[in-house]
């Protein structure tokens, strides 16, 4: 009797076991991976084995490859950076880096610094946390961001992908879009007609409101945790003819870079307004960027070595 | 709290363990609590209903065994406890409409601007409980049962949470015994868990695999808004799919229930038995909702002299209890028209079988050509009846009706005009796909094969492998999730 108790017993733990793990494989396969891509490979990596973790918005992952950054200067890195990353996403990706890789340096990357945002749209927000795994910084960042009948779909976005079994493709499946250090390349290129408009280093301006003080969390994660912190910003453009982004837009961001400056050189952090560079990098308008915003691939790999070969990457 | 909900899984898994875990002879109130909770989930208030017609009809139980040899005294409480129980389900169900309707009539006649509708809640299964608790009272004045003593016992009865808000009506004759034996059912019984978790599998099969894709086509075409938008065809696929929608979404929560109650010991009524195989409209009744059809038979036409007072009495009588299903279908009067159609074909059925017989019955001798023709033509009726159920009323159900007839456009089947209701190419081949599965289910059912039992002989591999291909299809073809509000049962509103 007990015997058959105990059959029982097991044979509905290995049941259920098989069970879970067929719907944690089709969870993977059914992600977007245009949202889920960085943070599953990030969940994959095996512990405390990168040195450099990115964090930041697309003006980053779409900036630096950190497969050039491993393969040409031996960098161990990896990109963690999502779009949309608001400075709150940021602090917790942090804690995710921390808690998964304890690397040596964040490098964050601050554009959304400037445009105040602390919550995104429930949409946006999935770029974030889809792949992330379930720890406890996924747990609080839900708690702050995301509203509490939303949540469900953040721990089981099974619950919103089902529906792409029309449109599922090879990467699904393999997940070969987002390289293993979490790189990504855009092919296209976009003619742009105009420079990038800089203001006055010293121009400055008032971070928005709520900033400072997620910052300043950044800072003390980062101190409390022994690892290194660089801010820098990666140079972007704004499309006169039909962006809602417009110049003026363009130079308040820069205007709240410059005050960011101000408050890496107070606390002693290194700072990297890479807008005052854009010489040395050596970016060409008609062959570098895939929009106003972002960099392709062959911009991203000018820019990543810039960074390398500068010593601001490491 | 929605059976096609992962509340409910969570719920489910939770009372099943403490079910299973906690001394037999406490089981019952493990599942009291557990069903007052579940009902509560939709409004604590609920609960004061259902704690009512509990009170009333538990009460009325023993004073009846105690006046058992005082035939008036009898017939006194039980009136008293139906009238009761109607009246709740009057007030709560009815109410607001017969003052609509009140409202319209006296409007017509010029003086009805005074009266204001009630907006009254519908409680979440109202229906059903309350049938169940009248049936349990007529039959202890009956003698077919006798009074439950325990009153947490008799309050689960009443609410055991499988088939508290859409069915089965379970009779205390058949439920009432296995509540009473509760400590005698086997805890761990891998067959019926297994079997229990496969009918349940299969309920969410044809609620989110069929029922609710069907609805995107249904609610489309039936828009009360845009329903002139749509002829011909395109209608009767939308209707057809109607008929496939409401008995995947009523059949789907019964097989739900049905399973969960049988994972935890228990045997619920079956509910459906292939309706749309009917050969006649008789017979069609004897195949849907099948627990509602015997309750009125049992209950009401029964009492009002079934076939025994005459034809004529006997057609009155099938017409009342026609006319009330519709109305326990829905306070509108379209519900009314439905139920009125299936009476008067019913009575036709009965007028015209002799002449059948005598006339017909040689072209359609028991052949299988025969028997398609006769479902065909039984479904096209019932097809045409649930239209008055689905509209919004009866003249919508009339413009529907006359833009089914024309005009002529059965191109619409090709040129993929339907892929513009809703669903795309992909999804309409799903539901297509889906449907044909349901079919040859219920021509196992209808040959009294019983697919559950089938599987359940088969070695270990298969089973699990039966159930994990099962969960895989309903969770990536079902419909739920964020775009979609996990939908009620349809049946949840009677």
């Amino acid at each position: 009797m007990a015997k058959k108790v105990l059959r029982n017993i097991v044979l509905t733990i290995i049941f259920i076991a098989i069970l879970c793990f067929g719907l944690f494989w089709l969870d993977r396969i059914f992600l977007l991976k245009d949202t889920g891509g960085v943070q599953l490979r990030f969940s994959s990596l095996k512990r405390d084995s990168v040195d450099t973790v990115f964090v930041g918005t697309s003006h980053l992952f779409c900036g630096i490859d950190p497969d050039i950054l491993y393969e040409e200067y031996g960098i161990n890195s990896f990109m963690l950076a999502t779009s949309g990353q608001t400075l709150p996403m940021t602090y917790y990706a942090t804690m995710e880096a921390i808690q998964y890789q304890h690397p040596k340096r964040i490098i964050f990357e601050v554009c959304y610094v400037a445009n105040g945002l602390i919550t995104i749209s429930n949409e946006m927000s999935h770029y974030f946390f889809d792949g992330m795994p379930n720890c406890e910084a996924k747990k609080l960042a839900l708690e702050e961001l995301v509203a509490k009948e939303d949540r469900i779909y953040f721990y089981l976005p099974f619950g919103i992908y089902h529906t792409r079994w029309k449109e599922l493709e090879k990467k699904d499946f393999l997940n070969d879009e987002v390289s293993e250090r979490g790189g990504v390349h855009f092919a296209r290129t976009y003619n742009m007609t105009s420079d990038i408009p800089l203001v006055h280093p010293m121009e400055t301006e008032e971070m928005p409101e709520g900033m400072e003080e997620w910052l300043e969390k950044i800072v003390a994660l980062c101190k409390e945790n022994q690892v290194e912190l660089i801010l820098c910003v990666a140079p972007y453009n704004s499309q006169y003819e039909y962006d809602e982004y417009t110049i003026e837009d363009l130079k308040r961001s820069e205007r709240v870079f410059n005050t960011v400056g101000d408050f890496a050189a107070e606390r002693g952090l290194e700072w990297h307004n890479l807008f005052y560079e854009l010489d040395e990098i050596g970016l060409d308008n008609a062959t570098d960027w895939m929009d106003t915003q972002h960099l392709n691939q062959n911009g991203q790999a000018k820019f990543t070595r810039y960074m390398a070969e500068q010593g601001y990457v490491r | 709290m929605l059976f096609n909900s992962l509340t409910f899984l969570i719920f489910f898994a939770i009372t099943l363990i403490g079910y299973f875990l906690i001394p037999k002879k406490a089981r019952y109130l493990w599942l009291l609590a557990a069903s007052y909770y579940f009902y509560a989930s939709w409004n604590l208030r609920y609960v004061l209903l259902l704690l009512s017609t509990t009170v009333i009809s538990y009460a009325t139980a023993l004073f009846l065994e105690r006046f058992s040899e005082r035939a008036k005294a009898k017939a006194l409480t039980l009136t008293v406890c139906l009238s009761l129980n109607l009246g709740l389900l009057c007030y709560f169900k009815y109410f607001g409409f017969l003052a609509q309707t009140l409202q319209k009539v006296l409007t017509k006649l010029g003086t009805g601007a005074g009266i204001s509708v009630p907006e009254i809640l519908l409680p979440m299964g109202i229906s059903f409980y309350l049938f169940q608790s009248m049936g349990y009272a007529i039959d202890v004045y009956r003698g077919t049962v006798k009074a439950e003593k325990n009153p947490l016992r008799f309050a689960l009865f009443l609410s055991f949470f499988p088939q508290l808000v859409a069915g089965p009506i379970e009779r205390a004759e058949r439920l009432g015994p296995q509540l009473r034996n509760m400590d005698q059912i086997k805890v761990w019984d891998a067959k019926r868990i297994q079997k229990g978790a496969l009918i349940m599998l299969y309920g969410y099969f044809m609620k989110m695999i069929i029922a609710d894709r069907a609805a995107i086509i249904v609610d489309t075409v039936f828009d009360p808004v845009t329903y002139g938008n749509y002829t011909g065809f395109t209608v009767w696929v939308a209707a057809i799919l109607f008929s496939i929608q409401i008995y995947c979404d009523f059949a789907g929560y019964t097989y739900i229930a049905i399973g969960a109650a049988k994972v935890m010991g228990f045997d619920l009524m079956q509910n459906f038995r292939a309706p749309y195989l009917s050969r006649s409209v008789k017979e069609f009744w004897d195949r849907w909702h099948i627990s509602l059809s015997k309750w009125f038979r049992d209950y009401l036409y029964f009492p009002l002299g079934g076939s025994r007072k005459g034809k004529v009495r006997k057609y009155i009588n099938i017409m009342i209890v026609f006319l009330l299903s519709g109305l326990w279908h829905g306070a509108g009067w379209h519900f009314v028209f439905w139920g009125g159609m299936h009476g008067i074909l019913r009575v036709l059925e009965e007028v015209c079988t002799p002449f059948y017989e005598k006339h017909l019955a040689k072209w359609f001798h028991d052949s299988f050509a025969a028997r398609t023709v006769k479902r065909i033509v039984v479904f096209l009726f019932v097809t045409a009846a649930w239209v008055a159920f689905r509209a919004s009323g009866i003249r919508q159900t009339f413009d529907l009706w006359k833009s089914m007839l024309k005009p002529f456009n059965p191109w619409v089947l090709v040129d993929r005009s339907l892929y513009g209701l809703g669903l795309d190419e992909k999804d309409f081949r799903v539901l297509v796909l889906a449907i044909l599965f349901m079919i040859l289910v219920d021509l196992a059912i209808h040959w009294k094969k019983s697919l559950s039992d089938a599987i359940l002989a088969q070695p270990l591999w298969f089973r699990w492998l039966v159930f994990y291909v099962g969960i895989a299809v309903i969770l990536i073809f079902g419909i739920y999730g964020a775009q979609y509000q996990a939908t009620e049962f349809i049946y949840f509103q009677f």
